[in-house]
């Protein structure tokens, strides 16, 4: 893949290019934790800036941007259409890169993996993004109720999985 | 720290730690590439769906018989335009071009033509007033046996030349006649002239059916139907289409002898 060197300010005279450099390493940490995968956060965020080029010049303030793109990202992958288009869910890691990527957490990783998407995404962007829980409700476009909702099961769901982990290592302790 | 604190403070840890490996630069004139594409692909979306949602606006109308563009040929079906050529026209829905006329509301009344023979270019200003008073009695015709008589009713044209509005109609008694005469009091210098057109519901049930299967057609044997006219002198429908040539036996085989096929 030809690729241009990125400096930010530096890529043109087009704001929105700027603002693509300056935030792109961020943006994709947040599709990799949304899709478990490295390729997939590529893609899932690749289509979200394209969804949102053509309206760049609707958006005003420089700040909204990012969460346009993040918004986009996360209803694209949450929603049923590229659900069924592109993969089914599996609570397996894929093989390849994402595999590697894993190994640092791989217990995470698998937690992660079997949450339902929503889920995944909403826990994504309170814990790793620090969102409120109404940021979080409007990025998924649903209620704060609802929002609420996916976050207690996917805690719960998670701490399932990580705390017997957390345990074994107190007692080591 | 309550235990459920802790493991979120330990998620978000982790999350980070997790995130925090992968990186990557933008690329970015593949990302504006992407971006001109989806903008090009929307607007050609945006292009057909605003198409689409004309055609089916303009297919509803025709469908309820009411509303439409007279212009546009799009308004109640097999609406009957008298033409300087002296023929009734159905034209296909949308086709352009076509200027069409009916009385269902006093928008779609936009003029009645000339039967095709027309007063000396150069008319004194009297003979344009007769010829004004000629358009406007044609018109409170047409309005008028449109709306009250139109099983019976065909067309109304104008014959400058004698000052004569000349209407089409069926001559059965159903007062038509009379009421036409009343409609045209107010211009006392019209004279009027009534033509006997007894076939035209069944002519014009005919023109329908043809037009309604334009589509047909053109999708299954290429052949393109542009309009289709009712002959004025009541002897059978003409259908218009550029295959005329190759087209002309199976279209009369199959609506029979009344039509007529030509360029």
């Amino acid at each position: 893949m030809k690729r241009e060197s990125m400096r930010p300010g530096g890529s043109g005279s087009d704001p929105f290019d700027e603002f693509v450099a300056a935030r792109y390493q961020a943006l994709l940490r947040g599709a990799y934790l949304i899709t478990g995968d490295v390729h997939d956060a590529r893609d899932l965020l690749h289509d979200a800036l394209a969804r949102v080029y053509p309206k760049r010049s609707a958006i005003r303030e420089p700040g909204a941007a990012e969460g346009y793109v993040r918004r986009t990202m996360v209803r694209t992958h949450v929603s049923r259409w590229r659900r069924t288009r592109r993969e089914v869910l599996t609570s397996v890691l894929p093989d390849g890169p994402a595999v590697q990527e894993a190994e640092r957490d791989g217990q995470l990783a698998a937690a992660l993996a079997g949450l339902p998407r929503r889920q995944r995404a909403a826990v994504v962007l309170r814990y790793y993004l620090d969102l409120p829980v109404a940021q979080v409700a409007v990025e998924l476009g649903c209620s704060v109720t609802t929002a609420k909702t996916h976050l207690a099961r996917g805690l719960k769901a998670l701490r399932q999985e990580l705390e017997p982990a957390r345990e074994l290592v107190g007692r080591e302790g | 720290m309550r235990a459920e604190d802790e493991f979120e403070e330990e998620l978000s840890v982790r999350l980070g730690a997790r995130a925090a490996g992968i990186g990557g630069s933008p690329p970015l004139a593949e990302l504006r590439e992407a971006g001109r594409r989806r903008a090009r692909r929307r607007g050609v979306v945006r292009a057909v769906t605003a198409v689409a949602v004309l055609a089916v606006g303009a297919g509803a109308l025709t469908q309820l018989g009411g509303g439409g563009n007279a212009a546009s040929g799009a308004g109640p079906a097999a609406t009957p335009v008298v033409t300087p050529t002296g023929t009734a026209v159905v034209t296909p829905t949308g086709t352009p071009g076509r200027t069409s006329r009916g009385a269902e509301t006093d928008e779609r009344v936009k003029t009645v033509l000339s039967c095709g023979r027309s007063g000396p270019s150069s008319a004194p200003a009297s003979d344009q007033q007769a010829g004004a008073d000629l358009v406007a009695a044609g018109r409170a015709v047409e309005r008028m046996a449109r709306q009250e008589y139109g099983d019976h009713y065909f067309a109304t044209c104008l014959d400058t030349a004698e000052g004569t509005l000349v209407v089409m109609r069926n001559p059965a008694p159903t007062g038509l006649d009379a009421a036409a005469s009343q409609a045209v009091a107010p211009w006392p210098t019209v004279k009027l002239r009534f033509v006997a057109a007894p076939s035209y519901p069944s002519q014009l049930t005919l023109a329908k059916e043809i037009r309604a299967e334009a589509g047909d057609w053109s999708a299954t044997k290429g052949v393109y139907i542009a309009w289709v006219e009712i002959a004025l002198d009541g002897k059978g429908v003409i259908v218009h289409t550029p295959q005329a040539e190759t087209a002309r036996a199976e279209i009369v085989r199959q609506y029979g002898n009344l039509v007529s096929v030509g360029l």
